[in-house]
């Protein structure tokens, strides 16, 4: 250490370049770093999405699912599987181990891809894995408008396929971009039954002459007079009437036309979403997804910038203009933290001088904040952590501990240029004033890092959010460290001077000297009266314990995003025609009732595959709100909920859950359940799953602190079950194929062949018109032709019957699983579960094969709470032996860790104070209390023992001691206490989930200052080290 | 979703003791409070009185009742109607084809084996009895004599040729009446049963003439060997010849037509709870009613019990009052 230093000072040309090279490399970082509103706390996820159309949930979970599911089985680091099988979707999620690379994931996932590809039936759809983004990754959304409108929504959605689309792709750092809305162009061939019967033709017959007469072709080339010339056939059709004029069929030389079979249109895929956009009607919107990593700030501008040329080329009346973006909320995140990093500069600054008494001692350790925090901003980039509310919020909140190292050092640098004989060179006062201190600010520091490390120990989305504050946290205090040890000595040496006279007393100045003649009494009063020194801090203690169990609690506070999202659900078995008339009156509604609405745009349903897997009764209305200033429903957001809450409530049969924008994304990811407590039903048979959880759900329901207990919904889908009859099938000489295939092509609709138009392509599709198949009643009319030229109706050869049929399958881990969800009020949630395994034993009797699983967010803390009790044991263990290295004393170290309860009483107290809840922040608000208190102890404490061990008594080396050490204590408080400040008093976009960490940091000093200044000296006589006294 | 949480003060105990500890990340999620905020129950279980003894087999229902103002209704695109008695038509639509009345085509052949010499008659051709139709010469006796249509109608087929050889057997030419038609109409095997002589048929056909109106006259005793399928035929009356034999039809048999006293339309019949019911109104609340079908059409089922002829009930658009209902079931809490 001494090396160190004195290597420093002999070298000082050279640390001053190395000082400003790494403040310019942390410029040069900070503007390379990716900057995003929030850390993102996406599992690591890879999703396989296999749409197979028409298929019903049952069979989509028969034929794709499950051997999807099985294919992923057994991967390296996986976690485990989830998946959906809806209508004509199966999701199926692969989570990994935390932490492990996404792209290496993917390439395991793809892999396998290939084994499920070929036991997935030919015909149900092929796997695809979804886009590489996270639930932060949905930056912009955009509406394509018609300002005139002239335009169908098939022309929209062609142009925003085609065009937009087609140019955002390109965009660097895009990774998809989603469209939704509209209708998908498709050339349509509707045909008549009467028509089949008529002319004697089939459906698959037909679709076989479709494909047959719309191809290219090539055939090599041929030679005349020495050249070569390609040769190629034409014979793709072009237009609707290319396809009219094919024939299906020649009796006796007359043709048989597509056309006089029915009807050949220009129509809409069939289609599981749509947008509606300020109750105006429908909308062609696109969705852009960032590629994981990248840097949202930059990407969105690109986006934008991109954007604004498409517009200039679109066709006239059309424009593209973006309706939700994260810009703003990354901005505005950002600066909130940034705005709270630099006033707490500036505060910092002011103390420094306020209480250093001159500006050059004050310069040289307000260096020490762009040093570590540019330190820190290289960590950032090279452990590849971006610029967020938690990783900026880190550096704010270590802005005031930044210094402390930094104010020991020129603190008493200063002391000794004051007190030291002209004679010595400032130099060498420099080096002797550094050296000493050097050994406790390393130790102070040191464990200042050591009690930041249980967070790095989290998993899951509390460690994704604080580990970046942990990181930041940590490498400024590094930065600081350095500062304070090879940086500060020689900023010292350079500018600050040897006082014109030296002062002889120890007398000090300026603010620091009406504390100290305040403060002297006073200490001298508790060293004299221990006993009161020990009742103070039973006090203290017993307010904590008076104040503790107040405190509410919950879980990370809501990141105001400001835009809100309205998540709807309507029926299962609503039709996608009826949800839109549903959503149509609500978007209505709120912008009726709701002048702070500036713009609502729903999703209904389903867009293209990538982002979400909603059924058609599902809406997501985007509520696009005016500055907060301009409100007047509400004057805060919680308030603007309840408003909204309430005006929904009777919306007819509708259910409504407010959330936000990104909110929403991550929860789709993460647990898939949104309640506190989630009990899992496992199992085979979907009927008895649904009976018992709800027998289940009744028995919550009946116990004490259960809330909101509900069930997933697993029914209610309407089927129509065509259950064929074997035996009449072969009586006609049919086969079952034969009477799907038809079914098939006639019902659902089947692709046959594209046109082409340049490179844009559209799909032919067959299928018979509407009026032949809309209703149960008629599909018994179909009729299926057999070898005789026969056409038997389906009503000869099936049972046709209405149903109800599950909405959706869920399963984990290769098991059906049905969710039932609670919130838990009033009673700690790990006795509730234990009462309700022993009730659920006793009441509900469960078939073999069936199982009940716990989970939800009380999984996730309970995860939490399991690693944190692990590792806040070990850390503080370590803390222990630092002290006692330090030390070498067991009675000191322990009278340093006296301070932690007392820092926390303070800390609780000023929660409660602010009205805050007990949260994660707020938990890692007390784990930097406990570094801020034991460095404030440590520093006093080593002084002390280095006062006894040059012979002052006891009791009057701890007067002397707490005297000598009141500036720096009381400097390192304030400066800290200060730095937060701003955070405890930010408004801003992400201030509500600084503000308890500042607010349990600015009162835990609040009580550890006064400990180390009353107490500490105090008690010291008990636990001071009989080795130093004897010495 | 706040609770008190014990765990900061046993936490500071154990601080002190030990010097180790940290406040448990507490439960709960700000964020969702609103959801069962909005949950609270506006609709719910409703001991309804008055007509209740009259479906009494059906408990599960009878509590179950939501609000739904008209306006709310309509606007969702549901319809209200009153319950009343109608027609019930029972239909069938058939494939069909027109074919010629085989039993008024008529042949003309010469008598003795002749050859052709005068030809007045064309295919098509519209002919009276006794019009000559063509002037033969007997191969043996070289006479001339004339080859007379027996029956009127158009000439529908010729064989005769200017020169040609024709013996006694060879139809020289057919005459068909194609003011009467026959439309024979394929029955499958469900549908031989109920097909009887006397139903109304309404004939139609894509590109044809308009629309008549006939009846079933003639059920073939037979079934085809070949494709199972049993044959009804109408004798179709063309005087104004819009019908060309080789047409094909549809044919909407209609197989029963009922008075009945109460019937809805199919939209109105909804499937709830596994159920038929029928949303009825009683007073400001929607109930539903299952309801035990009768008869019914492609426009009406009759009603047998469940809905009295008077009582408002949702005849289009139910499905907006079954989501209604569902929802305040899923908040009351309850479930089936």
């Amino acid at each position: 250490m001494q090396a160190i230093i004195r290597a420093a000072l002999q070298n000082r040309l050279l640390v001053v370049v190395l000082a400003l090279a790494t403040v310019a490399g942390g410029y040069a970082a900070y503007r390379s770093l990716p900057v995003d509103a929030y850390p993102d706390i996406s599992p690591s996820l890879v999703q396989v999405f296999v749409e197979t159309e028409g298929l019903a949930p049952e069979e989509v979970e028969k034929y794709v699912t499950y051997p999807l599911e099985s294919a992923m089985n057994g991967l390296p680091k996986l976690d485990h599987i989830r998946s959906v099988s809806n209508f004509g979707l199966s999701v199926v999620n692969i989570y990994f181990e935390d932490g492990t690379d996404i792209y290496f994931a993917r390439q395991l996932v793809g892999e396998r891809l290939q084994a499920a590809r070929e036991a997935i039936p030919e015909g149900f759809g092929k796997p695809e894995m979804g886009p590489i983004t996270t639930g932060l990754g949905q930056i912009l959304f955009y509406v394509l408008e018609d300002t005139t409108g002239q335009y169908s929504g098939t022309e929209l959605r062609e142009v925003q396929d085609w065009i937009v689309k087609f140019n955002l792709q390109t965009v660097k750092g895009v990774t998809e971009v989603l469209s939704i809305g509209g209708h998908v162009k498709q050339f349509q061939v509707r045909i008549d039954p009467q028509a089949l019967l008529r002319y004697d033709v089939s459906l698959p017959q037909i679709k076989a002459r479709i494909e047959a007469n719309n191809a290219n072709a090539g055939a090599q080339f041929i030679v005349q007079n020495d050249e070569q010339y390609i040769v190629r056939s034409v014979g793709l059709a072009k237009n609707l009437d290319d396809l009219r004029q094919i024939v299906v069929k020649s009796i006796d030389g007359v043709p048989v036309y597509l056309h006089q079979l029915g009807e050949l249109t220009i129509g809409g895929e069939i289609r599981r979403g749509l947008v509606t956009k300020d109750a105006e009607g429908e909308a062609v919107v696109g969705m852009v997804l960032k590629l994981i990593g990248a840097n949202t700030s930059n990407v969105i501008s690109a986006v934008k910038k991109e954007l604004a040329s498409i517009n200039a080329n679109l066709p006239e009346g059309m424009t593209v203009t973006p309706y939700y973006d994260q810009a703003q909320l990354v901005e505005a995140a950002v600066s909130t933290v940034t705005n709270a990093l630099l006033q707490g500069i500036v505060l910092v600054a002011l103390v420094l001088i306020a209480f250093m008494g001159g500006w050059r001692p004050s310069l040289v350790v307000a260096l020490s904040i762009p040093f570590s925090v540019c330190l820190a901003l290289i960590g950032m980039k090279w452990f590849g952590i971006s610029a967020n509310l938690m990783s900026l919020g880190g550096l704010a909140i270590a802005i005031g501990m930044m210094v402390d190292g930094a104010v020991v050092v020129v603190e008493n640098i200063d002391r000794s240029l004051h007190h030291a004989s002209p004679e010595e060179s400032r130099l060498h006062i420099v080096a002797r004033a550094s050296q000493a201190v050097a050994r406790p600010i390393l130790f102070a520091i040191s464990i200042i890092i050591v009690v930041f490390l249980p967070l790095f120990s989290l998993q899951g989305v509390e460690g994704a959010t604080f580990r970046p504050l942990a990181y930041t946290v940590s490498l400024a205090m590094l930065g600081s460290l350095i500062f304070a040890l090879v940086v500060a000595p020689v900023a010292a040496s350079l500018l600050m001077r040897r006082p014109k006279v030296a002062s002889e007393e120890d007398e000090p100045k300026g603010l620091i000297g009406y504390l100290a003649r305040g403060y002297q009494p006073l200490v001298q009063r508790f060293v004299n009266h221990r006993w009161l020194a020990l009742g103070c801090a039973g006090l203290v203690l017993a307010v904590g314990l008076v104040i503790g169990p107040r405190l509410g609690s919950e879980f990370v506070p809501r990141f105001n995003e400001g835009d809100l999202l309205i998540r709807a659900t309507m029926a299962p078995s609503i039709s996608l025609e009826k949800a839109k008339s549903y959503v149509h009156l609500l978007e209505q509604r709120i912008q009726a009732r709701f002048p702070e609405v500036t713009q609502v745009v729903t999703r209904l349903g389903r867009g293209e595959v990538g982002a979400h897997a909603d059924p058609v009764n599902n809406a997501e209305i985007f509520v696009a709100l005016k500055p907060k200033d301009e409100w007047q429903t509400a004057d805060t957001l919680d308030g603007l909920y309840r408003a909204i809450s309430t005006e929904l409530e009777d919306f007819p049969g509708t259910k409504f859950n407010l959330t936000q924008p990104i909110a929403a994304s991550v929860d789709e990811l993460l647990t898939g359940t949104k309640a506190e407590l989630a009990a899992k039903l496992f199992g085979d048979d979907l009927t008895v799953l649904d009976r018992k959880a709800g027998e289940i759900a009744e028995v919550l329901r009946g116990m004490k602190g259960a809330e909101g207990v509900q069930k997933d919904q697993v029914g209610g889908t309407p089927q129509v079950r065509i259950q064929l009859n074997r035996r009449a099938i072969a009586r006609y000489n049919l086969n079952i194929s034969d009477v799907q295939e038809t079914l098939r092509i006639a019902v659902g609709g089947a692709s046959a062949g594209q046109v082409f138009e340049g490179i844009r392509r559209f799909d032919i599709y067959l299928r018979l018109q509407a009026s032949a198949r809309d209703r149960t009643e008629v599909l018994g009319d179909l009729k299926i032709r057999n070898p005789q030229g026969l056409e038997v109706p389906l009503n000869e050869l099936a049972t046709i019957e209405e149903v109800v049929g599950p909405r959706q399958i869920t399963r984990e881990n290769n098991q059906r699983f049905i969710t039932i969800q609670a919130n838990v009020l009033g009673r700690d949630i790990g006795s509730f579960v234990a009462e309700a395994d022993r009730v659920i034993a006793e009441q509900v009797e469960l078939p073999p094969g069936y199982f009940l699983k716990w989970g939800g967010q009380f999984e996730l803390q309970q995860q939490a709470n399991k690693r944190l009790m692990i590792v806040v044991p070990i850390t503080l263990a370590l803390v222990f032996f630092m002290l006692y290295a330090n030390f070498g004393s067991l009675r000191n170290a322990l009278l340093i860790m006296l301070n932690i309860p007392l820092a926390l009483v303070g800390g609780a107290v000023s929660l409660w104070l602010a009205g805050l809840s007990l949260s994660v922040p707020a938990s890692v608000g007390f784990i930097a209390l406990f570094g801020i208190a034991l460095e404030n102890g440590l520093v006093l404490v080593s002084y002390l023992n280095e006062l006894v061990r040059n012979g002052v008594p006891v009791a009057k080396a701890c007067v002397q001691a707490a005297m000598a050490r009141l500036r720096p204590v009381v400097m390192t408080a304030v400066t800290t206490g200060l730095g937060l400040m701003p955070l405890l008093f930010a408004t801003g976009t992400g201030s509500e989930v600084q503000r308890p960490l500042a607010a349990v940091v600015i009162g835990g000093l609040v009580t550890a200052t006064i400990l180390t200044l009353l107490i500490l000296p105090a008690l010291y006589p008990w636990f001071s080290d009989p080795k130093n006294t004897e010495q | 979703m706040k609770h008190t949480l014990p765990s900061l003060s046993r936490l500071i105990c154990a601080a002190l003791v030990m010097g180790m500890g940290l406040p448990a990340f507490a439960q709960g999620d700000a964020g969702h409070a609103h959801e069962q905020k909005a949950q609270k129950k506006h609709t719910e279980a409703h001991a309804d009185s008055g007509s209740d003894t009259k479906h009494a087999g059906h408990e599960e229902h009878e509590n179950a009742a939501t609000e739904l103002a008209l306006d709310e209704l309509k606007a969702l695109g549901g319809v209200v109607a009153i319950a009343g008695p109608t027609t019930l038509k029972r239909t069938v639509t058939l494939p069909g084809e027109i074919r010629l009345d085989k039993e008024a085509v008529a042949h003309v052949s010469p008598r003795y084996a002749a050859q052709i010499v005068e030809v007045n008659a064309r295919i098509g051709d519209v002919v009276e009895a006794g019009d000559t139709l063509a002037v033969a010469e007997s191969s043996q006796t070289l006479q001339r004599f004339e080859l007379k249509s027996l029956v009127g109608g158009t000439v529908i087929d010729r064989h005769a040729s200017l020169g040609e050889q024709l013996q006694p057997s060879d139809a020289a030419f057919e005459i068909a009446d194609l003011t009467r038609l026959w439309v024979d109409i394929a029955l499958y095997p469900r549908q031989i049963g109920r097909i009887k002589q006397g139903q109304p048929v309404r004939l139609t056909t894509a590109f044809g003439p308009k629309p008549v109106t006939a009846t079933v006259d003639y059920i073939a005793p037979l079934v085809d060997e070949q494709l199972r399928t049993g044959l009804a035929r109408v004798y179709l009356d063309n005087e104004a010849g819009h019908w060309k034999p080789g047409m094909f039809v549809e044919a909407e048999v209609t197989l029963a037509e009922s008075p009945v006293a109460v019937a809805v339309p199919p939209s109105a019949l909804i499937n709830y709870e596994g159920e038929t019911v029928v949303f009825v109104r009683e007073g400001e609340r929607w109930h539903p009613r299952p309801v035990t079908l009768g008869e019914e059409s492609r426009e009406q089922v009759e009603i047998l019990s469940g809905l009295e002829a008077g009582e408002a009930y949702v005849s289009e658009g139910g499905f907006v009052v079954k989501a209604n209902l569902l929802k305040s079931e899923l908040e009351a809490g309850h479930h089936h």
